[in-house]
């Protein structure tokens, strides 16, 4: 089974050469068409994140947040829930983490930045356990919870952002900064590197022992491929997939809190929107290893990198780059997720069965 | 004597020669949000493309940075930091702060903000709207739209106002003076304040629009971008009026708009850039321009406003705008 | 509620803000009893409203409009379906991609056609209503079944066909065969992703439709026109519990719990985000609540 799974990620990482190759064909075609200079876009478009430490920084940065995330969902996949929460989760742990550290001295150092880190956490998990109750005790599809209740308190968090936590001398919609000494340190600065991006490794090591190497995690995988096998075999798989869910959620909090004490050091309305999408999409690429996300995430920030790179230095605008990054989605995924799309189909299948029954 | 004539000859010569000597400069605008259907961000760039336009050798790089505020600092960091540019245009009253963080990583750049306001800082000029007056004007053409005698006036003396969101600017400046334009018609006037939630969402706002009519408004002012075409539709239907913000919407509801006021950001934007391209923009100065300068102009040729707004109202309204232009009205905006 | 006429008047709003959910829900709905997920609801819806309002604008045709709208949507949605069932690409992804594309492609061809990315207004003839004022006067339910459009009562007629369509024909039957057990449907012969891709193509018409609601009601097209509402739509199909009449339902709670957050804005002193926030919150209620009662009815 190991073996199986480290075949699927061997031809996992061809085909996404293979698609990043075709990609490379489409962006072709699409600055030809679109832009008056169309070998400066193109290079821009694939070099660019690597034309300066700045702009390379920066990607790094982005690549962290997106892999926390992208490890968010996935911890849901493995368990067969599906968190379509992440938006509010994130949001929400990058308010608390906030909050927590404004009321925090600047001398707390360590102590503050775990602090605060655990409040965007408790957030986030807060929240994933409500779907995760929901689910176990009424049988409240998670899928729905997770996504209307993520819904519901993006607007709280905007309150918070815009109400109680605003700085009064900014005119943007913001809480003031964190203090410095509770604020990561930039590895790359200016650029959004910081060492938050070591948080993110070690959470995907973290993620990829236990939920490879320990009980819980063996557990956790089989309760989501098989509850029956799985109740044959003396395990509460409705604890397993409430527990996912809750785990998940600390993850997408975690992932706002670093952002915050890493990039961003003060929470503007509706900063992180679409991080928690983009973390999905980051999870089904990589498939069902942690480790697999670092690739994923990267790919992701490099697409999103050169977006920047090429607006800024050629006259490319935003909707060429929107089409191309949907047209290298489609080539990336196709064919890519085999194996995932079957298992899904079939668990979907068992659980309608189950449903009627 | 042979001294003088030759500064004077010196002094004619700068004179003549000034366009001329005006040093061509390489100018980035940058966006805050996107271009289309914002009234402000599309003038600041036709400003800017006319004043560059004129002047040869002179280049423009325009950079949309999207909605997303928060990253709106990495996006200026990048531009600023990949172009050696002579001067950075850009709209907002938040982007003098953000310009002045950036600014300090690069101490050559120098920037100008429109609509917005800074002082003391030696590397940028920023330009403030009064925005109370605009507020003011929009507020009164309400208040004696909902109190005269129009046949889609009902006697509720009630008038709706929709906004995208509340930021500092709406609550500190532009709907106080909206409610003291209102108030100085009458008192009584109450305001039925909404919020769409975002610039978009057009058909909400038909549906916000449709509510506020059914609970007694019959003039409305919607500030909420490509939304506020929602509004022109529901209150044309209903036969009842709009008043517009910023930008001369007239065309797009005749039946239905009252009246428009309008910043000519374009011809703001112009004559910055015109000044700066002479070498001469007055940075760390923060300067608010208003109706007597003719930055903040109440349109009031338009057939449509002569059509829907009767003579006797319409001299009030010229009446006010003598007034404020005057200085009789003093409107002082407060800082931001 | 400070009146009757009020009550009227939120639920007739609710009616008219239910069309383009249901629309969009009752396709999606097809789509997920196939067996796959449509994430790319709210792409479709946009280009769906993109090409229903400039082709009705060209044509100053109603119909033409409708039309233009769902075989856009339809065109889309068969890139989507074929990346999936014949690329094999993950729904999910692909889904999220085709919403990508519609918004880039709106875009690109409002700014190649008309020379704007921003509003773009029409001269587009009204949409037929019923002309039953005496009757839409009556209290409550008047505005609500006889004040509404045609696109409103067509969304309740697209409901009926699909309940029909879903629960009483054999091709329905069939349908939900390829979700739910493909390998029995297999195994007569049939082939599965036929149905899908079938399936696939209907979601598109009814974003097409949705599309075409919010684009020709207001004579225009603003981008983000969508705004939301495919994501609405999607969660309406497990909060209707994937059958098209609870669907019919779903959609209808959300129009009005929006409508009377609309309609609470007027005098409720509380922030607007909270306001914002209530469709959101009183759904997951009713969604809550929903499967409280079940479980204490013992069913389930």
């Amino acid at each position: 089974m190991e073996g199986l799974r480290k075949g699927g990620f061997g031809s996992h990482l061809a085909s996404l050469a293979a698609a990043l190759l075709a990609s490379v064909g489409a962006a072709f075609l699409l600055l030809y068409a679109f832009s008056s200079s169309f070998g400066e876009a193109l290079g821009l478009f694939f070099l660019g994140p690597f034309q300066n430490a700045y702009y390379f920084g920066n990607m790094l940065g982005a690549a962290s947040g997106l892999a926390l995330a992208g490890l968010a969902a996935q911890f849901a996949f493995s368990a067969r829930t599906f968190n379509l929460g992440g938006e509010g989760q994130l949001y929400l742990g990058a308010i608390a983490a906030t909050a927590a550290c404004l009321a925090l001295p600047e001398e707390s150092g360590l102590l503050g930045k775990a602090i605060g880190l655990a409040a965007g956490s408790a957030a986030g998990a807060l929240l994933g356990a409500l779907s995760g109750f929901l689910r176990r005790r009424l049988g409240v599809d998670e899928l729905l919870s997770s996504f209307l209740l993520s819904s519901a308190l993006v607007y709280a968090g905007d309150f918070l952002v815009s109400g109680p936590l605003q700085d009064p001398a900014s005119n943007f919609q913001t809480s003031p900064a964190v203090p410095e000494g509770l604020r990561f340190a930039r590895l790359l600065p200016p650029s959004s590197l910081s060492t938050a991006a070591l948080l993110a490794l070690a959470a995907l090591a973290a993620a990829w022992f236990i939920l490879g190497r320990t009980r819980f995690g063996f557990e956790l995988r089989l309760s989501g491929k098989n509850a029956e096998f799985a109740r044959y075999c003396g395990i509460d798989a409705g604890r397993y997939a409430a527990a996912s869910l809750a785990i998940s959620g600390a993850l997408n909090g975690l992932a706002g809190a670093a952002l915050i004490l890493g990039t961003y050091n003060k929470a503007m309305k509706g900063f992180s929107a679409g991080l928690g999408w983009t973390g999905i999409a980051v999870a089904l690429v990589a498939g069902g290893s942690p480790l697999a996300l670092l690739p994923a995430a990267l790919f992701f920030a490099y697409l999103d990198a050169g977006a920047k790179a090429v607006m800024i230095g050629a006259d490319v605008t935003s909707e060429i780059v929107g089409v191309i990054q949907a047209i290298v989605f489609f080539l990336v995924t196709a064919r890519a997720l085999d194996s995932l799309v079957a298992r899904r189909a079939a668990a979907r299948a068992g659980r309608a069965a189950g449903g009627r029954g | 004597m042979r001294t003088k004539v030759s500064i004077a000859l010196l002094a004619a010569f700068a004179l003549l020669s000034s366009p001329l000597l005006a040093a061509p400069l390489r100018i980035a605008v940058f966006v805050p949000g996107v271009r289309a259907g914002n009234a402000i961000y599309d003038g600041m760039v036709r400003g800017v493309e006319r004043a560059v336009a004129e002047s040869p050798g002179s280049s423009l790089k325009v950079y949309e940075a999207g909605f997303n505020q928060a990253e709106w600092e990495e996006k200026l960091t990048s531009l600023v930091a990949s172009g050696g540019y002579d001067l950075l245009v850009t709209s907002n009253p938040s982007m003098p702060a953000l310009c002045a963080k950036v600014g300090q990583s690069f101490p050559e750049q120098r920037f100008l903000c429109l609509d917005g306001m800074l002082a003391g800082n030696p590397r940028i000029h920023t330009v403030l709207y009064n925005q109370t007056e605009q507020g003011y004007v929009t507020g009164y053409l309400a208040g004696l739209a909902t109190t005269g005698p129009l046949p889609g006036a009902n006697k509720d003396k009630k008038v709706g106002f929709l906004i995208a969101q509340h930021y500092p600017v709406m609550d500190k400046i532009i709907a106080p003076g909206f409610e003291r334009g209102l108030k100085a018609v009458d008192p009584g006037i109450e305001v039925d304040m909404r919020v769409l939630g975002n610039f978009y969402d057009a058909s909400k706002a038909a549906d916000l629009a449709r509510s506020m009519i059914a609970a007694g408004c019959d003039v409305i002012l919607p500030i909420c971008g490509s939304g506020n075409e929602g509004v022109y539709k529901a209150s044309t239907a209903a036969g009842t009026y709009a008043v517009v913000f910023d930008g001369d919407d007239f065309a797009r509801a005749p039946k239905a708009i009252l009246g428009c006021t309008v910043l000519h950001q374009d011809e703001l934007a112009y004559a910055k850039v015109k000044a700066a391209l002479a070498g001469g923009l007055p940075y760390g100065k923060a300067e608010v321009v208003s109706m007597k300068d003719g930055y903040i102009e109440f349109l009031d040729k338009d057939p449509a406003y002569l059509a829907n707004l009767p003579a006797p109202l319409r001299a009030k309204m010229a009446d006010l705008v003598s007034r404020i232009k005057s200085g009789k009205l003093a409107l002082s905006v407060p800082g931001l | 509620m400070k009146s009757l006429q009020d009550l009227s008047g939120i639920l007739g709003a609710a009616g008219a803000a239910m069309a383009p959910l249901l629309y969009a829900s009752l396709g999606g709905l097809l789509a997920e009893l196939s067996g796959l997920l449509n994430i790319a609801l709210e792409g479709l819806i946009l280009i769906g409203a993109f090409a229903a309002a400039a082709a009705a604008g060209a044509s100053r045709s109603l119909l033409v409009g409708l039309a233009a709208g769902a075989a856009a949507s339809t065109l889309l949605a068969a890139l989507f379906g074929l990346a999936t069932l014949k690329g094999k690409a993950n729904e999910f992804i692909a889904g999220l991609a085709a919403n990508l594309l519609a918004s880039g492609l709106a875009v690109l061809l409002s700014s190649r056609l008309y020379g704007t990315k921003g509003l773009l207004s029409f001269d587009i003839p009204s949409i037929p209503r019923l002309e039953l004022a005496s009757l839409a006067k009556l209290p409550i339910l008047g505005e609500l079944l006889f004040g509404q459009d045609a696109l409103s009562y067509g969304s309740w007629l697209a409901a009926f066909l699909a309940w029909l369509l879903v629960a009483k024909s054999p091709l329905g039957l069939r349908l939900r065969a390829a979700g739910s057990n493909p390998k029995a449907l297999a195994a007569l012969g049939l082939s599965p992703e036929r149905y899908r891709l079938a399936a696939i193509l209907l979601s598109g018409l009814g974003c097409g439709l949705a599309g075409a609601c919010l684009s020709l009601r207001l004579s225009a097209y603003v981008p983000g026109i969508s705004s939301g509402r495919g994501w609405i739509a999607l969660v309406a199909i497990y909060l209707g519990g994937r059958r098209p009449l609870g669907v019919l339902a779903a959609c209808f709670l959300f129009a009005a719990a929006d409508g009377f957050a609309n309609y609470a804005q007027g005098f409720l002193e509380a922030p607007a985000d909270f306001i914002l926030a209530l469709p959101y919150l009183l759904t997951l209620i009713a969604l809550v609540a929903g499967a409280g009662a079940r479980r204490l009815r013992g069913r389930d």
